[in-house]
Parts: C-alpha cells; structure tokens; sequence
C-alpha cells in the first residue's frame, strides 16, 4: 500500500469518524420510493478479524508500563491508596531491643502480628505517612522490611488483545467500575440510532448508480448489479446479543452498516470484553438493538436517497423506546438549519417509556461552535444529556462543540494529545476500510465493497465520546437506577469536574465517574 | 420486634409495680416497725398514724448496668434509606456514681449496628438501592450528670440529667478503597429522664428516655446530605438492669 494511499484512507477515516455523527442530510424520500435491494443469503462467512489497522505512519506504540504511569483516578488523583495508621514490618532480629528501637525511631504506638504471617503490624500515629515510616524503619539494620499497607483489590483488568491501546477506560476508571458492576446483563437493551450495526452474515443484492463522494469530486462509476458480503463483527459477540433489529433508511429490519461508525460505536458501548480477542467494550453484556438512522456513500451508491432526516431519526428513536430499550445513544446529528422539535418529541416520548438517551454534542468545536440541533434540547428533558468529548489529557477536545447545553464529558479521543489518533483516539472494530470504502481509492481502483473484514481503528469525535455514556447508564440501570432522570443526575452529581470550575459550557458538569457513581452513597461518603 | 416486645413488657412489670408498691424493704439491722405495734381487739381507738418508714441513708455508691433499649435517629431518612429503618435496637453498659445529696454521674456507652445497602439519592428523595453491601455502627460514649428523685413512689425513684456525647460513627461497604469507608468521632449533648425500681436489694430496673443531638460533621456527604439530616443523634427508649445498693 503506497504512502498516497494511506493518507488517502487516514483522511477517509478521520473525515469519517467526525463527519458521520452529521450524516444527516435534508432532502429524503418517502419510505414507498426507496429502492429494492434483495436479500441473497440469510448467512455467509463469518467474519474476517484483521487485527489492528495499520499505522498511520506513527510507529511508537504506547507503551503499557507509561500507560500505567499515568493512570490516575477518575478525579485526578494518583492511584496507590494505603491504609494509614500503621506499617507491615518484619524484623531480622525479633529481640525487645531491636523492638523498642523500631518503635522509638518512628513514633511507633505497639507492634502486633496477625494470624499466618511472619510479620508484624506496627501501628504509627495517625498523622505520620506511613511511607515516610517505611522508609525509615527499612534504614535500621534489625528490620529486614518495612512497607505501608497498600490497599489491594479485586481488579477487573480485560485480557483483550488490543486493550492495552484502549487509555479511554482506565481514564475514567472502569477497571474498578467493572469490579462493582461488570458489565452489565442481558436484561439491558442499549439501541444504536446510526448508520447500523456489523451484526449479522449475509450476502444481499444491490443495484448501483454512478455517485460522487463530494461536490466537484470524481464521478464513480456504476458498478451495475453485485452480491455484497456481510459479516457480523467478530468482536460483537453472538447474533443473539442483538434484538430488534431495523433499518429505517431501507425500511425493513437488515440495519447493515455500510460505513463502519455504528459497528465502531456499538462496539464501545457493548464489545465482547475479557475474551481475549480485540478490544473491550463498556457493558459488554447487554443486548444491543441496531437502528439505522443516517446513510453513508454506499447506500447512496445503492440507490437510496434517504440520506436519514430529523423524521427519520425521530422514527428512530420512538422505534427503539417502543421497542423495550433502555438506553438510546445517539452519536448522530446535525450542526445546520434551526431547531429540531421533532426529534426533541421524539426524545421525551423515549425517556416518558424510561429510555435514558445520551446525544454527541457536536464536532464543530474547532470550526463555528455551531450546536448539534439533535442534542441542544437536552438540557430540557431529564433523562437525556448532550455529551462532550475529551482526549487523553482529560481535557476538552479541540473539536468538541461547547455550549450551554453540553451536560457531561467523555473520552472521544483527541488526536492533537500526542499528534496522532493511535495514541489518542479511541479504539474499536469495525469494517475493514481498504475492503469497504473502496471509494477512498483512485477511481481506477474503484471495486465492489465487501463488508465481510474487519479491523481496529481509532476514531476520534463526541461521536465516541456519547457511547461511553450510554454503556455507563447500561451499567447504572443494572445497578438498580431505572429511571432515565435518576441516571442523569447520578451521572452529573459524581462527575468530576474539569475545565472551568463548576458546570461550564465545555464539558458540563465534567467527566464522567462511573467506579464513584456505580457505588453511590453510603450514610456519610 | 423482639427488644420492642421486651422493653415493653419490662415496662408494664415496672408499671405493676408502681400500681403496687410492696412495703419498703426494711434496712439491715432494723425492725419493720409494723412489727413492734400490737394493736387490741376490738378497741375503738382512733386509729394511730403509722409512723414513716425511714429513708436508707444516702451514701456513695457505684452501679454497674448493662442496657438494652430502641433508638429512633433524627436523620431518619438517610438510616432508612440505608437499612432499611430509621430505628434501631442498641446494647450497652455503663456505671452510675450516686452522690450523697442526691447528684449522680453516669457514664455509659452503648452501640447500634445494622447492615444495608449504598443507595443513590434522586432529587426528589427517590431512594434507588445499589446492592452494595454497607454496615453502619453508631458507638455513642455518654457522660451524664444529674439529679436523682429517691423513694418518690415507694421503691421508685426518678433521675434527670444532661451531658456529653462522644459518637464513634464506622461506615463500611463493599468496593471500599482509601477512603471511602467512614471512621469519625462527632461531638454532642444529651438529656436523659427516667424512673427505677428497685427489684431486690442489689437490683434495679432502670425505664429511661433520652434525646441526643450530634450535629457535628454529619450531613456533609453521602445520603445524610441528599435528605438534609444533619443530626447523627436520635431519642431512645432504655432499660438499664443495675446491679448494685
């Protein structure tokens, strides 16, 4: 692959991850007018895992021992949590003298030995930093070792291939989240309102038409009648996580994604975790529902022109709470035209049938700040929140839209962290690009998609950001918050507050904390 | 249920025995003076005024007590959101020093330990249990000091008093790291009212009320502070069994 290309895709894909959460387009067509497509094979090959997608011409891989180095907790503050009060120390010499001596050096109170050890507890005062003791009784000859009690815990750590590359989770710290509440169950319906879902094989019939990809743009050719593959992601899980399926730009219940956003998007929200294959997912239990809402070039190319409007996504959304979900993630959008109170309805009506629904905030951060009119409302309705994004650093993202309505922040990626979306973007599955948008290719190389392969691809935007959320209130609502309005305000009362003090038009009430919020409270803590 | 079934029965038997009075025990080394009148048959004498039973003598003594009894919290809410009730059955023991001249000091300690659950706390006071385990332990340490009311009814006296709450408050729950479990002393005042019977020579039965506000810290965090209960302290109904004259 040359070095043009690559670029070539990098830019498709970046264009693609933040572009697509505005992927709705005005103009569309009635349901009757759309154009047939033919289901060929209820089942194909099962899907292509290629592993991690190349690198786009970074070679440093984050190193784990730097990612450990810099996990922290979800408020900042560094992790390595002891008891105070006392230190584990083991003599050398257990004699009275050396005893008293260990005792007078720091203040010691009494020096007592639990059942089945060979060391002992000394119990210092209460103010003295049991490092500070440690050290100190380490430094006498009598004591063979002396160490703070550092808290140890069950730590739910994913042995997914790839999730060493995933900072996004131990940034908000999942791994002790995941220890309180792992992953949600069954019983949690998540509905992806996107461009669909890799989930399940089949082999479907299309007839195409010449299409450009942007205005002024190569013409591409028709490529006539082909028999597409699909596959499901391998990293999804079983066929039988999926529920209720449909597509409302085709208008039956084959909600295949044709552009790899909703896969990539799902895939955060609910990717097989601990299974050692690719990379983890947020409630990786729950049942996911694919509603595909917005198109992309191929079912453009495909001959369907319902580019998924503010009706298309408000049947969506009503489709889905109708439907028995839960939870609804909207990493959709638009930044164009006025209000959009039809899909405002349609998020009441979703979250009057207890749907909580969490809603990207918009990637025009960096351009006009102009809002996501599928999310500026959410401040109006309790049990739905706009989501802002932010990168590794923890801060806003560049392309994060702020605004008044912006209620709670997420990792979204950010590739202006490190200079690159390896490092600082957020890593999922979803199909294969090289196979897929083929349209990213010179014209000549132009071919027929397959969407049967799939790779890891790190995408940024609040597009990533929002699925964080919505896994988050899958985990919630396991928990036992069942109310949409409930999560919400857990969600805002244990989010850590970043950026400006106080809520703020950046990220809201802050990032969120799901470890604090999964615990709640307690009398007093 | 239990406590509340025995604290109440111990009341009525402390009830009963005030409808009844038996005649005063009478004090080592004295006649009953009953016992010394011998009254003619059939004489038509006005009646002689019985003369009055003697009151023992008011010395220094100290008494040993263990106590059972029911305390209802002040922050209800938060106790019941937790576990599951606002009230408690509490245990504990103490010592009362008698003070010739009718003062008395008692320094008791009691303790309150139930098991729940951590909750999150909707704005509207929804509570929403999270099936995390927690145990809450309230250890208040009392020093009271008072005034006592012997013999006011036969072998029944009373007792008022007033004084310093030291409050040991122990939270813990499951997934708890550095600092998420509570281990704190607040600072507080109680008054306490109550009767005693004496059922034998070195016993009593001690019915006792008592209020206590501990308003020092609490409330800041957790669900304390979703409901505004700002007050660790509560009213609680004891019955202290004495032992000693």
């Amino acid at each position: 692959m040359t070095t043009a290309t690559r670029r070539r895709r990098a830019t498709a894909l970046t264009v693609a991850g933040l572009a697509a959460v505005f992927a709705v387009t005005p103009q569309g067509r009635q349901a009757d007018d759309r154009p047939a497509r033919q289901l060929l094979q209820e089942a194909a090959l099962p899907g292509l895992d290629r592993g991690l997608a190349p690198d786009d011409g970074v070679d440093a891989v984050f190193d784990r021992t730097q990612r450990a180095a810099r996990a922290v907790h979800a408020d900042g503050t560094p992790r390595g949590d002891y008891e105070p009060g006392a230190v584990i120390v083991r003599f050398r010499d257990d004699s009275i003298p050396v005893r008293q001596e260990a005792l007078r050096e720091v203040r010691g109170e009494r020096l007592a030995r639990p059942a089945h050890a060979d060391f002992e507890i000394m119990t210092v005062p209460g103010g003295a930093d049991p490092e500070t003791v440690a050290q100190a009784l380490s430094a006498l000859p009598g004591v063979e070792y002396a160490q703070p009690r550092y808290r140890q815990h069950a730590m739910f750590r994913p042995n997914d291939q790839f999730y060493s590359f995933q900072w996004n989770f131990p940034a908000i710290d999942m791994e002790r989240a995941w220890d309180i509440q792992p992953g949600a169950s069954s019983s949690v319906v998540v509905a992806v309102l996107d461009s669909g879902v890799a989930f399940r094989n089949a082999v479907v019939r299309y007839q195409t038409r010449p299409f450009r990809v942007e205005s002024g743009g190569p013409v591409y050719p028709s490529l006539g009648t082909i028999d597409v593959p699909f596959a499901a992601a391998p990293d999804l899980g079983a066929s039988t996580r999926f529920v209720a399926p449909r597509d409302l730009i085709w208008g039956d219940d084959l909600p295949l994604d044709l552009d790899g956003h909703g896969t990539h998007v799902a895939g955060t929200i609910g990717q097989s975790t601990n299974n050692g294959v690719g990379v983890a997912g947020m409630a990786f239990n729950v049942r996911l529902m694919p509603v595909k809402v917005i198109a992309d070039v191929w079912d453009d190319a495909f001959g369907n022109d319902t580019g998924g409007t503010d009706d298309t996504v408000a049947q969506g959304i009503r489709y889905a709470a109708d439907n028995g979900a839960h939870v609804i993630n909207m990493s959709i959008g638009r930044e164009t035209g006025g209000p959009s109170p039809v899909v405002e309805a349609a998020v009441r009506y979703a979250v009057s049938k207890g749907a909580f629904v969490a809603i990207a905030a918009g990637n025009d951060g960096s351009g006009l700040n102009r809002p996501n009119r599928s999310a500026d409302f959410a401040t109006r309705i309790d049990g739905a929140v706009a989501v802002a994004a932010v990168g590794r650093g923890l801060d806003r993202a560049y392309y994060s839209t702020t605004g008044p309505y912006v209620e709670l922040a997420a990792p979204g990626g950010d590739s202006r962290f490190s200079g690159n979306l390896r490092e600082g973007g957020i890593l999922q599955q979803m199909v294969d690009q090289d196979l897929a948008a083929t349209w990213t290719q010179a014209p000549a190389l132009f071919r027929a998609p397959r969407f049967d392969a799939f790779q890891y691809y790190f995408l940024q935007g609040t597009s990533m950001a929002t699925p964080h959320v919505s896994g988050f209130a899958a985990l919630l609502r396991q928990q036992g918050i069942t109310s949409p309005s409930a999560i919400e305000q857990a969600m805002v009362q244990f989010a850590t507050d970043r950026g400006p003090t106080g809520r703020d038009e950046q990220l809201g009430a802050g990032l969120i904390n799901p470890r604090a919020t999964l615990r709640g409270l307690g009398l007093i803590r | 249920m239990r406590l509340l079934l025995l604290a109440v029965s111990f009341s009525c038997a402390a009830s009963a025995a005030l409808a009844q009075p038996l005649p005063p025990a009478a004090p080592a080394g004295q006649l009953h003076p009953a016992a010394d009148q011998v009254r003619p048959a059939g004489g038509q004498r006005p009646a002689a005024r019985a003369p009055r039973t003697p009151r023992p003598p008011d010395r220094f003594a100290v008494r040993g007590y263990g106590m059972a009894g029911i305390h209802w919290f002040t922050a209800s809410q938060t106790f019941k959101a937790v576990t599951g009730s606002g009230s408690g059955p509490v245990y504990g023991g103490g010592l009362r020093v008698h003070i010739p001249g009718g003062a008395y000091v008692d320094v008791g300690a009691w303790r309150y330990s139930a098991d729940g659950e951590r909750v999150f706390v909707a704005t509207n006071r929804e509570v929403f249990t999270l099936g995390i385990p927690a145990t809450v332990t309230v250890t208040p340490l009392e020093v009271t000091a008072g005034w006592r009311f012997p013999n006011l009814l036969g072998r029944v006296s009373a007792h008022i008093g007033v004084g310093y709450t030291s409050l040991a408050y122990e939270e813990t729950g499951d997934f708890a790291q550095g600092g998420d479990d509570a281990s704190e002393r607040y600072g507080g005042y109680h008054v306490a009212a109550g009767a005693e019977v004496r059922l034998h020579r070195w016993v009593g039965l001690i019915a006792e009320g008592a209020f206590t506000s501990v308003k020092d810290g609490f409330g800041d965090a957790g669900a304390s502070k979703a409901f505004g209960e700002d007050n660790l302290g509560g009213t609680s109904l004891r019955l202290k069994l004495v032992i000693g004259r």
